[in-house]
């Protein structure tokens, strides 16, 4: 048996040796020298077999073992035409001679990566995101994966909004970039680069952090000319001539920005967004707001989650000046000037229901009408050296605000008048300062700014109840710090102090029928400040620790001289400690853990203890006890971004509960409603939980997003003097596709389902939300244009009611060179109202608004 | 004295109140016992590399990226020049310091700033591969501070597995997939059998067609072709005289050592010359011993094989 085995496996092995097949040859050129290094390849079908490389001698030889009848033998090289032989699969020598070829290697191909990484640094190529309709950079940052840009043009990046946008490295317009990415011409964009861990301060390049930024890169031939878009579109609504004409140049050389725009029109918005303040550290940021402003608030009708260009009746101006120049190799200034003006008018009808106990419903209905008009001003210059080891600001703003708005309402058939007027002023300087010798480094900070209301006037004409509120308001603060850090290996012990002084001057005067209640607040606020502080930074930024205790003493002392007694003399001493854990645990996944405890405290305001008109229902009057609240907070963060793959992922958790000696509520009649405070110790919880993912398909040239939220809070109010505890909740789907399977056709879908909810006192309300956008672009020749757009929504007003709404545009666009025509037909079904139901508290309101009608527009947009 | 106290000293230089208060441009610094012929500060002036010689002009030159997927990630620009005998693969900024020293006419100052660049870089690949060259081998160089080695070893020994499935495109052209063990690591390669080359990144050869992408099974190291264009750049041959040639192993070794051990692996009584650029490295300063850089790296040292 073993004999016979042996035999077997002998007569196998002889047989397999005897399958194997041997070619082998020589290969030579035409004047018969022997080319050595090509490739001899054996093809079956289309797959490789076996393959050789000619030696010195031109010779090769090949074995393999094939199962068929016929073999293609190639032979290739390099600047020689290929040669190619069908043969029988049997052994053979063959004599290749290969004819000279000048190109035998097709058309040199270069293909840039979709992106790029290199370290922190993600740098996409423009060029292979873009789509025939883009022409705006903003267009064009839309596909890019892991970037959202919302209707009102702000970036976001992984869900976070970016700190600082960059052109060429230069960042020039602040917080207003939406100027820059809506007028600059994709085509003169190479790259952008997205900065995480990004610090603006040279010096901390090595820290790890949070903030997300933009950098844009121009291609050479969009530097040293200027570049933009200018604009002019006329049209009609149902009665009314639309028109609208801008011009917005943009100049960028390697050491100097500049940007001029002017607009004018009353068809979109863009004076509130395109002259927001420029971002602005310390006592100079944001918009001014004065003490009297918040005192009394400014009428409002509130809003639908709609583009204003839906429903309001608008006419804006707007002049814009920006320029940057670089100073030195690391010092740059700054300056920023606009002029706005805003004007918008809206109707809208309300009804909104108070619960007043015992399963009892206050049902207030009105008609709201309301025009309100601004004027804004501001002059920004900075100043910045940002060196390795120095970091040097200065940043100087001065704004002003010019209010003017009529609200007249129609309260159950009743017209009431409503006319509000107010200005603002606000100068502000911070002088920031940050120098590292050696291991140590240190800071100091230096803020001024005041703030003015001169006047601000509410006045209510409603018949036997007509009111005058009036108020008017100053601010002074100052703040000093100086801190001082030590660099100890990997880790760095610092400490700073601070003192901060504010002095507040806010008084309002309230008229009615025979009767006067005035206000006259005065006082200061003095805050004393050490911070010791630890941070660990691993190797490479995979790892870092912060930890730091704020110990404060504050102080704050003010009378109300109008309210006989009423006064405030708070002195206290808090330890607010927080601490952050950063882990980078590969290249493609980071984790962060966050958790605080603050105290805030209320402000003079408390002392406003005779009323203060709000609009015609609301009246208020603070029992002139200072609030105070402790947050404990606590967050938990994952990314994952796997960049080449155009994968990009994050979920979050956070859970935050707030302690708070004043319990706020509410008292409603049928012809008022009143905000109260009771001195009562209360807590409010609320935790939210977050993801989204977003994934880009080159071979479809397509962006997938989808992303989940869900909240919950609990807390208490008073409603009508009784306590009630209400918990919300909210769960939100979203999921968006920008797909562009075929060169000629470009599709977006997003969609959003939420589902929201309030709970208390044995009531439970669920109310759902569905919105869909669908915008389809087609492409029939390549200089045309066809789009048409669906805005769709189904929200629940009631059980089993829900109120439908589909908005339907059409836009037309013919590209010549640098000038684009177009035709928009703007709400082709005609429809004239929107109606949403929001929450606050243990109200329900049920907004309805006025939709602007059917619009015919033509367009003339010239971007080079 | 310790070689780290030494460096310390040198990069003390680095700070801007050392530069403003010694106002020199080179100057004397205290080593105690060890013999250094000169320590320098220098703004951003490296010295010109010796004259190499040049085998012959490429007639394709393919980009790639190599990236290493460590820490928060790597990525490097590097060049395959592939010539009608020799191949030469080096870091992107090698590769136009040798283009601009290709040229007729030779701008120094061009010159001086490609120098500058390939001397700062962090990530910076630093070894370079001469592939036949001798007839039949293989010529690695791998900057090993203080020094430069280099070694020669077989082509051919890749033993690669023609994998039968479809594959991908990659710059356009199909490629073909293969998998090979080499130097500790199991390769996948994509090739090209439109590119009658048998080259590719690195060491990594021996396939029927041009190779435009490679990994290895970890995920850790890949190489991606990015660019394919005509050539022309002369394919500079290694420095003979400033090159210390031992056997692979030894080389892999040392290396090994030097990275793992950092500046206290350096033999203090190797060192001839350390320069001092301020100014450059995005303003991190690079220190430059014998000519030869020293690498930042922020992730580790990740060899491309372990035997």
């Amino acid at each position: 048996m073993r004999a016979l085995t042996l035999l077997l496996c002998a007569a196998a092995a002889i047989c397999s040796f005897a399958a194997r097949t041997v070619i082998n040859g020589t290969v030579s050129d035409i004047d018969g020298a022997p080319v050595a290094k090509a490739i001899v390849k054996v093809w079956q079908g289309k797959k490789i077999k076996a393959f050789a490389n000619t030696g010195a001698d031109g010779g090769f030889s090949l074995s393999f073992d094939v199962d068929c009848d016929s073999l293609t033998v190639t032979v290739s090289k390099l600047r020689y035409a290929d040669w190619t032989m069908a043969v029988p699969n049997a052994d053979r020598r063959l004599a290749v001679t290969l004819q000279p070829e000048a190109n035998q290697l097709r058309e040199v191909v270069v293909s840039a990566p979709v992106v790029y990484q290199k370290g922190d640094t993600l740098r996409f190529n423009l060029a292979q995101l873009l789509g025939k309709g883009d022409v705006s950079l903003e267009d064009a940052l839309k596909k890019v994966p892991g970037i959202s840009v919302s209707d009102k043009g702000r970036i976001s990046y992984m869900g976070k909004d970016i700190s600082n946008f960059y052109i060429e490295g230069l960042e020039m317009l602040g917080g207003n970039y939406s100027l820059a990415t809506r007028n600059l011409p994709a085509e003169h964009v190479s790259g952008v680069e997205v900065l995480n861990n990004h610090n603006e301060a040279k010096m901390d390049k090595d820290k790890l952090s949070d903030e997300v930024a933009i950098n844009v890169r121009l291609k050479k031939a969009a530097l040293l000319r200027p570049v933009g878009t200018s604009d002019a579109t006329a049209g009609a609504s149902e009665h009314k001539f639309l028109y609208a004409l801008g011009s917005t140049g943009l100049l960028f050389t390697p050491k100097m920005q500049a940007t001029v725009s002017a607009k004018i029109g009353n068809i979109d918005e863009f004076a509130v967004s395109n002259s927001e303040a420029i971002i602005v550290r310390g006592a100079g940021r944001g918009k001014p707001q004065s003490l009297a402003e918040t005192a009394i608030g400014q009428l409002s009708a509130g809003g639908p989650p709609l583009n204003g260009n839906r429903y309001l009746d608008i006419d804006d101006r707007m002049v814009s000046v920006n320029g940057i120049s670089k100073i030195g190799a690391e010092k740059t200034l700054r300056l920023n000037a606009s002029y706005s003006y805003h004007r918008q008018a809206n109707s809208s009808s309300s009804s909104r229901e108070y619960y007043v106990g015992d399963d009892n419903w206050l049902t207030v209905n009105n008609e709201t009408f309301r025009r309100g008009r601004v004027h804004s001003a501001s002059l920004n210059a900075s100043y910045a050296l940002n060196a390795d080891t120095r970091y040097v600001s200065n940043d100087f703003v001065t704004m002003a605000d010019f209010h003017k708005i009529d609200m007249p309402v129609l309260d159950g058939g009743q017209a009431v008048g409503q006319a509000q007027k107010y200005d603002n002023f606000k100068i502000a300087d911070e002088m920031y300062a940050r120098f590292r010798v050696g291991r140590h480094e240190w800071t100091s900070t230096t803020s001024l700014s005041f703030e003015r209301t001169p006047s601000l006037s509410l006045m209510i004409d409603n018949g036997d109840a007509s009111m005058a509120q009036e108020a008017r308001s100053t601010t002074f603060k100052a703040a000093q710090s100086l801190g001082t850090s030590i660099l100890v290996g990997r880790s760095k012990w610092g400490i700073s102090f601070g003192c901060d002084y504010r002095r507040d001057l806010v008084s309002t005067s309230l008229s009615r029928a025979g009767n006067q209640a005035d206000n006259d607040v005065r006082g200061h606020f003095m805050q004393l400040a050490a911070r010791p502080s630890y941070q660990l930074n691993g190797a490479g930024k995979r790892v870092q620790l912060d930890i730091s205790v704020l110990v404060r003493g504050v102080m704050i002392k003010g009378r109300n001289n109008e309210w006989k007694g009423a006064k405030v003399d708070f002195c206290r001493l808090y330890a607010d400690p927080s601490l952050t854990f950063r882990y980078a645990a590969t290249s493609v996944s980071k984790w962060t853990l966050a958790s605080s405890l603050k105290h805030d405290h209320g402000d003079l305001l408390a002392l406003l203890g005779n009323d203060v008109a709000h609009d015609y229902r609301d009246i208020s009057a603070n029992a002139g006890i200072l609030a105070r609240n402790e947050i404990i907070s606590l967050l938990g963060k994952y990314d994952f971004k796997e960049p080449i793959n155009l994968w990009f992922a994050s979920l979050s958790a956070d859970f935050s509960l707030t302690r708070r000696n004043l319990l706020r509520g509410q008292y409603v009649t049928d012809s008022s409603s009143s905000s109260t405070e009771l001195e009562a110790d209360n807590r409010r919880q609320s935790v939210r939980l977050g993801g989204s993912v977003s994934k880009g398909v080159q071979s479809i040239k397509s962006k997938f997003t989808l992303s989940t939220s869900y909240s919950w809070s609990k807390e208490m109010m008073s409603q009508q003097g009784v306590p009630t505890t209400y918990y919300g909740t909210n769960a939100r789907v979203d999921a968006s596709a920008n797909v562009r399977p075929l060169s000629w056709i470009e599709a977006d879908l997003s969609a959003g389902f939420a589902v929201t909810g309030s709970r208390f006192a044995g009531n439970r309300n669920d109310f759902r939300s569905l919105d869909a956008r669908f915008k389809l672009a087609v492409f029939p020749i390549s200089r045309l244009e066809l789009m048409a757009k669906a805005d769709c929504s189904s929200r629940q007003l009631a059980d089993k009611r829900y109120k439908r709404l589909e908005l339907l545009d059409f836009r037309a666009t013919y590209k010549m060179k640098s000038l684009r025509i177009r035709l928009s037909l703007n709400n082709l079904l005609d429809r004239r109202r929107y109606a949403y139901i929001t929450y606050s508290g243990l109200d329900t309101y049920k907004y309805d608004y006025a939709l602007r009608g059917r619009e015919v527009l033509f367009s003339l947009i010239f971007t080079k | 004295m310790n070689i780290s106290k030494v460096i310390l000293g040198a990069m003390a230089t680095l700070s801007p109140w050392a530069s403003y208060a010694s106002g020199s441009e080179a100057q004397q610094v205290d080593l105690g016992d060890m013999k250094v012929v000169g320590v320098s500060t220098v703004k951003a002036e490296p010295k010109k590399t010796p004259a190499h010689q040049v085998g012959g002009k490429s007639e394709y030159d393919c980009l790639y990226e190599y990236k290493i997927s460590v820490g928060l990630g790597e990525t490097y620009t590097t060049a395959l020049q592939i010539g009608e005998n020799i191949s030469k693969f080096s870091d992107y900024a090698a590769y136009c310091v040798d283009s601009i020293s290709g040229l007729d006419v030779v701008d120094d100052a061009e010159l001086m700033a490609a120098q500058k660049r390939a001397m700062s870089s962090v990530y910076y690949f630093d070894a370079a591969v001469w592939q036949n060259l001798p007839e039949g081998e293989m010529t690695v160089v791998q900057d090993v501070v203080p020094i430069i080695m280099g070694y020669t070893e077989p082509m051919g020994q890749i033993e690669w597995t023609l994998l039968e499935e479809n594959s991908d495109t990659i710059c356009g052209y199909q490629c073909g997939k293969a998998t090979a063990n080499y130097g500790g690591r199991q390769w996948t390669a994509w090739y090209a059998p439109d590119i009658p080359v048998s080259t590719g990144p690195w060491k990594l050869q021996g396939l029927p067609g041009l190779i435009l992408a490679a990994k290895d099974s970890e995920g850790l190291h890949s190489f991606s072709a990015i660019s394919i264009r005509n050539g022309g750049t002369p394919i500079m041959l290694p420095e003979k005289t400033a090159v210390h040639y031992s056997t692979r192993d030894k080389v892999i070794k040392r290396k090994a050592e030097m990275e793992a051990k950092g500046l206290e692996g350096v033999d203090p009584s190797m060192i001839e010359e350390i320069t001092v650029m301020k100014g450059s490295n995005d303003g991190r300063g690079n220190i430059i011993i014998n000519g030869v850089a020293i690498r930042e790296r922020p992730n580790g040292y990740s060899p491309l094989e372990t035997e």
